[in-house]
């Protein structure tokens, strides 16, 4: 496969602090690549370093087979930016915003029909400042493929954003993925990740501590499907684990019995069908929880990442 | 060249700013209307000593005194006296406001004069004072046509009746070139400041960056913007000047030359400011502090000559100085005054050197 995003051991001092330490990953034509991590993980600081705007300290990135401090120029004209927390400017109406950015370059796509895709033609005379949070960030994307890319860096395109214009946008960066452009996402959304991506790399500290296919991660750290039992009386409970023990499938694990329940771990649909039928038999009441992006994230970096983009 | 594309869009982010437009042009233009009305009719004139020797006690001789005469006729000059005692070189020297001139009449005028000798009045001045050159051709006219009148009839009587000159100043003359300076420079040093400021701190600037735009491209399209919007302010300000006051000034090349340096040097100026300072507020804070003191002091709202020695040295390490000057001259005299433009090109060489080197297009 074509690779179009070459990175080597690739670190970032900020004086004493190494906000990037020694990252190391390709990233092939047409697929969507993410980078998750929480707040101050480097992931702004990597993409900037792609984007020819920020100077590495050491280390050797190659987008498009071009090299990021020697050949900027020829890399620019072929990428698109939506910058983290992203605001275009206020007075201008939304047309003249994406035009204005797309006579920087020399060619650019038709307005019009870039606008009417976005569902923004309808308020290409509305000033940008008067804007809802979702139009703001859609006409952000449009700024950034104006010029009608081969590679596009999102930077936490929809932090900051309601659930719902949330929604609209990874509707619209869907339809970007499906128009065959190559994404480089960086988010501390694990749905947004495994919504829109082909593989992730999961950053902590400056450092990645894996990068693969989202299903590949899931299937190695997730930590196999979980079976929750809902219950409150302790002793009702135990009982029940008392019996669930004896007739419990092979490799199922009795999880360790929180406060809110129990749970068990097993490997496969299989077992977990199995277990499910059991326990419809006996009258429990539970919920299934295939692993996530979320498990493997708690596995890898032992925290979770809250609405903030915090670690947790 | 991206430098279009900038310049375009700057100006398009500058005429949807309701309140730029009118710090920009509309401000400027109140002012002039007020100045004006207030001290519109008023003449301008340079004060100029006398020293005459050529007297019988304390009466000056009658060719001396219709020479003086003739002098403070021309209206462009403000004629005192000074006694005889009084060495006018050391005079112009220790004078507590610079810039003052003196006309020495020698001893002998009209003698020499009746018996058509040459005599040699001598104008003296302080070296590098911008209108002593105005001063002396003052002088030279009346002298010039003291002598055609004597050679050709012998008649020495009628000579004063005749005088005028066809330069009479105005305060609105004074007011249009330094009003139009002043707001050159707070334009540049003040709206780039804070939009420079503005546009790093929300991100437009990055996306900028990445764009194939270079950073000389950016900073070009930047002067570019303030040029035009230099000449807009100055054709919008002689026009009302024109209409309100009878203004009959006009752009000739001397002044288009300094109207654009000098809005390439203060835009530099706010480029400079906006790209060292990261926050919008101080940027704009610290534009504020340079723009205004420099208004105040370089003899935008009242003659350089007029202010303390103190005042005087700051204002001329002033760039605002040496525009303000400058643009005077070449607008209202019609004169190249190399010293001003020396200034003011300096500074704008400086500022843009400053301003390239502080963008940077690659962060660390
Ligand atoms: N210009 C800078 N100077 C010094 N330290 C910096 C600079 N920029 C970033 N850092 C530090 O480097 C680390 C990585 O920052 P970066 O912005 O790349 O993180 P991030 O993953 O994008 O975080 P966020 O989710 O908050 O956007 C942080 O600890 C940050 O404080
Ligand atoms: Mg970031």
């Amino acid at each position: 496969m074509d690779k179009i995003i070459e990175v080597k051991n690739l670190v970032k001092k900020y004086g004493d602090f190494t906000a990037v330490n020694g990252l190391t990953f390709d990233v092939y034509r047409g697929e969507t690549f993410s980078i998750i991590g929480p707040n101050g993980s480097g992931k702004t600081t990597t993409v900037e370093i792609l984007e020819c705007i920020r100077a590495p300290t050491s280390g050797e990135v190659k987008v498009l087979g071009y090299d990021v401090v020697k050949e900027d120029k020829k890399i620019k004209k072929r990428i698109g930016v939506l910058p983290q927390d992203f605001d275009a400017f206020d007075r201008l109406t939304v047309e003249e915003n994406v035009r204005v950015i797309g006579e920087m370059y020399d060619s650019s796509l038709e307005v019009r029909e870039l606008l009417e895709e976005f569902g923004l033609w309808e308020v290409r005379k509305r000033k940008y400042g008067k804007l809802s949070g979702g139009q703001k960030r859609k006409v952000g994307i449009c700024m950034a493929i104006v010029n009608d890319p081969e590679i596009v860096f999102l930077d936490e395109p929809t932090t900051g954003l309601d659930p719902k214009a949330r929604e609209e946008c990874w509707s619209v960066l869907e339809k970007l993925k499906d128009s065959g452009k190559t994404i480089f996402l960086t988010s501390h959304y694990m749905e947004e990740v495994e919504r829109l991506g082909d593989r992730v790399s999961i950053l902590y500290r400056g450092k990645m501590l894996d990068v693969g296919d989202i299903e590949d991660l899931v299937s190695r750290y997730g930590g196999g499907i979980k079976i929750v039992i809902k219950a409150k009386d302790l002793k009702y409970i135990k009982a029940m684990v008392d019996t669930l023990g004896e007739m419990s499938v092979d490799n199922g694990r009795v999880g360790a019995g929180r406060r809110e329940g129990v749970t068990f771990i097993v490997e496969s649909k299989e077992e977990a069908l199995e277990l499910a039928s059991k326990l419809i038999d006996i009258g429990v009441e539970f919920e299934i929880k295939e692993p996530s992006l979320e498990d493997v994230f708690l596995h890898l970096a032992e925290g979770v990442i809250n609405e903030r983009g915090e670690l947790v | 060249m991206k430098v279009f594309p900038v310049t375009k869009l700057l100006l398009k982010n500058w005429m949807r700013n309701k309140s730029g437009v009118f710090f920009t042009v509309l401000f400027p233009i109140m002012l002039i209307l007020i100045f004006g009305s207030i001290f519109g009719q008023s003449k301008m004139s340079y004060t100029v000593y006398i020293q005459n020797k050529d007297a019988f006690g304390r009466n000056p001789t009658k060719l001396a005194k219709e020479f003086i005469d003739a002098l403070n006729n021309t209206t462009i000059l403000k004629i005192k006296k000074l006694d005889v005692l009084t060495n006018p070189k050391d005079f112009v020297k220790d004078h507590l406001f610079r810039n003052c001139r003196v006309i020495v009449i020698p001893r002998g005028f009209q003698d020499n004069i009746l018996r058509g000798k040459e005599v040699d009045v001598e104008v003296i001045g302080r070296k590098g004072d911008p209108y002593f050159p105005l001063v002396k051709e003052a002088v030279e006219t009346v002298a010039c046509n003291f002598n055609l009148r004597i050679s050709r009839s012998g008649e020495v009587i009628n000579v004063s009746s005749s005088f005028t000159t066809e330069k009479k100043v105005t305060t609105i003359d004074y007011y249009v070139p330094s009003i139009l300076a002043a707001f050159i420079m707070v334009n540049g040093v003040i709206s780039v400041a804070s939009s420079t400021a503005e546009f790093r701190s929300k991100g437009v600037m990055k996306k900028v960056m990445t764009a194939p735009v270079s950073k000389y491209e950016w900073i070009a399209g930047n002067l570019l913007q303030q040029v035009l919007l230099a000449f807009l302010l100055t054709l919008a300000m002689i026009g009302v000047a024109k209409a309100a006051f009878n203004f009959n000034r006009f752009l000739d090349c001397y002044s288009i030359l300094f109207i654009a340096v000098g809005a390439v040097a203060f835009c530099a100026l706010g480029l400079l400011i906006g790209n060292a300072v990261g926050d919008v507020e101080a940027a704009s804070g610290m534009a504020n502090a340079i723009a205004f003191p420099m208004m105040f002091l370089s003899g935008a709202f009242w003659p350089v000559e007029l202010m303390p020695k103190e005042l005087q040295f700051i204002a001329k390490i002033m760039p605002l100085y040496y525009l303000q000057n400058g643009l005077r001259i070449a607008m209202v005299y019609g004169k190249f005054n190399s010293t001003s433009f020396a200034g003011i090109l300096v500074s704008a060489i400086v500022f843009v050197a400053a301003a390239v080197s502080v963008t940077k297009w690659r962060v660390d």
